[in-house]
């Protein structure tokens, strides 16, 4: 389906506003749909659940249940996901197909089997005396579901199968709604049960697909661990990745001035978690913008400049089109900067009455602003990465992502430290920090781009 | 890798680029017999090859005096070191740079001495930089520039690596061979030419070069169906301007390799006069150019003029590999309007077919279509002496020849020859060392190449003309015994190795 960049082109080749607004809400939908319909579901549901059952203390728990479940899965499966997505690219560059299917199979089953070994003793200790023995058997299996989900979903978004995966999430939403609709009568178990049902579907779905689109003669193969074929940084980028953009929660979760607890070790931070969901949310449309600018112009730019230098061109039409993308590089950054900045001007005109439609207090107002800055330059530190993997720089990226995590733990803690006034400023300077530093490291690769292309084979 | 070792000093030690021991051939045999012939000297050989897996066991015996022999790839043995960025050292980098000039301006002005020291290449330029400096990088793309511009710059870019990696290879064979040889002795320029280079000067000793044909123009054929062209890198592109494009890039290399290895050279030996004036052109120094030529075995093949007896067979032999740059299908084409007038003569291709059976299948399918089924029969690979008393007219077709050594061998058998204009062909058959070498006369006839015509009109000529047949016969043991005697080439090396310990190098 490398027919999404061609469908945008198209649309975008007409020129008319309409033209854009239809590529730009295109890509929304393709690049950012299943995140938000994942946030917008849990709070959503939440609201309808407490209208219907009235039970505010096991929609928080099962509230904060989810949201500890998909951040610890996220940073388990960080292990897998880039090295994963690597490995399966390079098989497709090889025409090594028939790979695919019985080398992911390989990969959940390591990963899936550990995290379940390793998830359900410690959820027993836990939440066993607190909650059951039940809501910890669940609770473990909804992390090892979670876990396969985000692997097989990253490798088909590396295969950019955005619609069936878009189409995936708002079935398993829909159908999280109906089925907790009948059980949230059970309290927390029942809405767990849900959780993990809508969940499993999504991943069964996800890698049926999958599967049906590369079949193979194979069941299942560790090839992928073959050490010719493993790159290792690859495996500390995703870790550290995903574990960069939630330890700052983490810190105010684990902070007794900043949370409250909820279940056994869970807590959750009332004053920082609303305004950094809905931060999130609004970086939807530089979402948008990147995806357009980085996959399809970006992307088309980069594959102009690599054929031509297979192709043969002389090095005047190689120097050209190496310019002609880096230029295709600064704007992309320029314009998901313009585009996400104006939405943030408009949404801070707006903001009273959108938080009154919400419901949602005035008091988080302040901290929601800090926040926006830092989902801001989460957004163009996102741009960055993203150029430093198209042109391989894993080093760079690995620098990158640990700068920001590090950073992210230590202001955040010190955020803390310096008292509420400060609450958002330790996510906003690293995540502007890490930014400079990703665009640092992308000026000085471009700057001898055509000596490292050629010379670094 | 050292393959032998008797711990012994090394007299001579010879540089043989893709022959010696490994693969069958001209200079193969050229070597061996030096060396079986000098056992009064003890021998090294180093074989510098592509890759270890295009050759198989060692094909000769090997004598005696040959006490030390040591294998490298050019292409294979040095390991890519890990990539990192460096910079690179500037002032070296500035001495490629006049090298390329020295080169580009046909050797006036100074040249760059450095670059002939082993150590210039562990030190100076690592094989690291080379690869991986942006000093490298630089001066890849300043060239490009200034003589490749528009011109595919990925093949650019990879020839030119896949060129001089090769350098580095040789450089560290330096070391590896140690000071344990008085004379260096390099049978052809390139690689080989460079590593001698190399060798005289880190430890001093004198370097004779012999070219038996001319490098450059040999390697231009090799080019030309090299598939080593893509050894590493990108698929190369095809355009058949481009890959001309590739082959003057490598032309231009051999060139100012060869030119380099002229000037260090402290002997200069070609096999004939023609091939003398050639190196000479090319840049090296007259005074130092001097000719040898091959030497037959004349006491062995004498008794074969009795065998054949004063009338000659109505065989024209041709003795050679059935490969295209023999021509072999202008001979099959004379053979057919030789035929139409003496049609008992019969031609014989004596020689193996299996170097390119794509090209024996066509020149079969030409003596089908042309009907000479049985006029012209190959015979495959067979012992010289056996065939010799059987023929009575020896012809080369070629379009390309160094000194072939199988003209001198009918001579001494008493064959004239019928040779195309190649290489030293005119000087053997008419006669051109010097004055009393012209005295002696015509034995046998040169003829343009590729003129099927002009060889069927000598053919019939010698063999219709019993008389003139006698007399170019005459002629021909009368310079092969003058001129072309093993005992004579013997002489020749003895001396000049004995000479050469006195230099001052």
């Amino acid at each position: 389906m490398a027919g999404i960049s061609f469908e945008l082109r198209r649309v975008l080749r007409k020129g008319t506003i309409t033209a854009i607004v239809e590529a730009f809400g295109y890509s929304l939908a393709l690049s950012s749909g299943p995140y938000i319909i994942t946030i917008l579901s849990l709070i959503v549901s939440s609201l309808l659940y407490y209208r219907y059952s009235g039970d505010a203390l096991s929609i928080t728990r099962f509230q904060v249940s989810v949201t500890y479940l998909i951040a610890l899965s996220l940073i388990y499966s960080g292990f897998g996901q880039l090295v994963f997505t690597r490995y399966v690219a390079d098989r497709i560059f090889e025409r090594e197909y028939y790979r695919l299917m019985p080398n992911l199979l390989g990969l959940l089953t390591i990963f899936m089997a550990s995290a379940f070994l390793i998830s359900l003793p410690l959820s027993i200790y836990f939440f066993a005396r607190e909650a059951g023995y039940s809501y910890a058997l669940i609770f473990s299996l909804t992390f090892t579901v979670l876990v396969g989900l985000w692997l097989v979903n990253i490798v088909l978004v590396g295969l950019k199968r955005y619609k069936f995966i878009l189409l995936s999430f708002a079935l398993a939403y829909l159908t999280f709604f109906l089925i907790g609709y009948v059980l949230s009568s059970f309290g927390l178990n029942g809405l767990m049960v849900a959780f993990f049902l809508s969940q499993s579907l999504l991943f069964l779905m996800l890698l049926a697909y999958f599967i049906y689109n590369n079949l193979s003669d194979r069941i299942i193969e560790f090839d992928f661990l073959n050490k010719e074929r493993v790159f290792v940084s690859l495996i500390f980028v995703g870790f550290f990745y995903n574990l960069a953009i939630w330890i700052d929660k983490f810190v105010f979760w684990f902070n007794t001035a900043t949370s409250t607890p909820v279940l056994g070790p869970l807590r959750y931070s009332i004053v920082y978690d609303i305004p950094m969901f809905l931060a999130y949310l609004a970086i939807a449309p530089g979402m948008s913008a990147l995806f357009i600018k980085i996959e399809v112009e970006f992307s088309y730019w980069y594959q102009r400049y690599y054929d031509a230098i297979i192709n043969g061109l002389s090095l005047r039409k190689i120097y050209n089109y190496g310019d002609e993308l880096i230029e295709s590089g600064r704007s992309a950054l320029f314009e998901i900067a313009r585009v996400q900045g104006i939405f943030n001007i408009v949404l801070i005109l707006f903001e009273k009455p959108i938080f009154t439609l919400f419901n949602i207090p005035f008091i988080y107002i302040p901290l929601f602003h800090v926040l926006l800055f830092g989902t801001f330059f989460q957004l163009l530190l996102i741009s960055v990465i993203s150029m430093l993997f198209y042109f391989d720089r894993r080093k760079e990226t690995l620098i990158t992502v640990f700068v920001f995590f590090v950073l992210n733990f230590l202001l955040s803690y010190a955020s803390i430290k310096l008292g509420p006034y400060f609450y958002g400023y330790g996510f906003v300077i690293s995540a502007f920090i890490s930014f400079l530093v990703a665009l640092i490291l992308l000026r000085r690769f471009l700057h001898g781009i055509h000596y490292y292309t050629f010379m670094f084979v | 890798m050292v393959i032998l070792d008797k711990n012994e000093h090394v007299d001579v030690l010879i540089i043989a680029e893709g022959t010696y021991p490994y693969i069958r051939g001209g200079v193969s045999s050229w070597i061996h017999d030096l060396i079986s012939n000098l056992p009064e000297l003890n021998f090294g050989v180093v074989f510098l090859g592509s890759r270890r897996e295009d050759y198989g066991e060692i094909k000769y015996k090997l004598p005696e005096n040959l006490v030390y022999l040591i294998t490298a790839y050019l292409f294979q043995d040095v390991e890519k070191p890990k990539a990192k960025e460096i910079e690179g050292n500037k002032e070296a980098f500035e001495i490629i740079r006049k090298l390329i000039y020295w080169f580009k301006h046909k050797g006036t002005g100074d040249i760059p001495v450095d670059v002939l020291n082993a150590d210039f290449y562990e030190k100076e330029i690592t094989y690291e930089d080379f690869l991986y400096s942006k000093r490298s990088w630089e001066i890849i793309t300043e060239f490009y520039a200034e003589y490749a511009m528009g011109s595919p710059f990925i093949d650019y870019f990879w020839t030119i690596r896949n060129m001089h990696y090769p350098l580095w290879v040789v450089a560290r064979v330096v070391k590896k061979i140690g000071d344990r040889f008085d004379i260096v002795h390099s049978p052809s320029t390139g690689y080989a030419g460079f590593l001698a280079s190399l060798l005289k000067a880190y430890y001093k000793k004198p370097f004779i070069l012999t070219e038996h044909g001319i490098y450059v123009k040999e390697r231009k054929i090799d080019i030309l169906n090299a598939d080593w062209l893509k050894i590493k890198g990108f698929q190369l592109t095809k355009g058949a301007e481009e890959i001309e494009h590739l082959h003057k890039l490598w032309i231009n290399f051999f060139f100012g390799l060869g030119r380099l290895i002229y000037h260090s050279a402290d002997k200069i030996i070609s096999l004939f006069n023609e091939a003398r004036n050639i190196q000479i052109s090319l840049g090296a120094d007259p005074q130092r150019c001097i000719v040898i030529p091959n030497g037959v075995d004349v006491k062995a093949l004498s008794p074969i003029i009795e065998m054949r007896g004063d009338k000659p067979p109505k065989v024209i032999g041709l003795i050679g590999r059935v490969v295209p740059i023999k021509d072999i299908k202008t001979f099959i084409k004379a053979m057919k309007i030789t035929v139409e007038k003496m049609p008992e003569v019969q031609g014989w291709i004596v020689g193996p077919t299996d170097e390119d059976p794509e090209y024996f299948e066509e020149c079969k399918n030409l003596v089908e279509a042309l009907g000479l089924e049985d006029k012209v029969l190959f015979l495959g690979f067979q012992n010289v002496k056996d065939i010799l008393p059987k023929i009575g007219l020896l012809t080369l077709t070629s379009i390309s020849e160094g000194m072939p050594l199988v003209v001198l061998e009918g001579f001494a058998a008493g064959l004239p020859c019928v040779a195309t204009d190649v290489g030293s062909c005119r000087q053997l058959i008419y006669g051109g060392l010097n004055e009393e070498d012209i005295a002696i006369g015509k034995a046998g006839e040169v003829v343009p190449i590729a003129n099927p015509a002009e060889l069927a009109r000598a053919y019939v000529r010698i063999l219709g003309d019993e008389d003139l047949w006698r007399e170019y016969q005459k002629n021909a043991i009368r310079r092969v015994n003058t001129f072309y005697t093993k005992e004579l080439f013997l002489e020749n090396y003895r001396r000049i190795y004995s000479e050469a310990k006195g230099w001052r190098v």
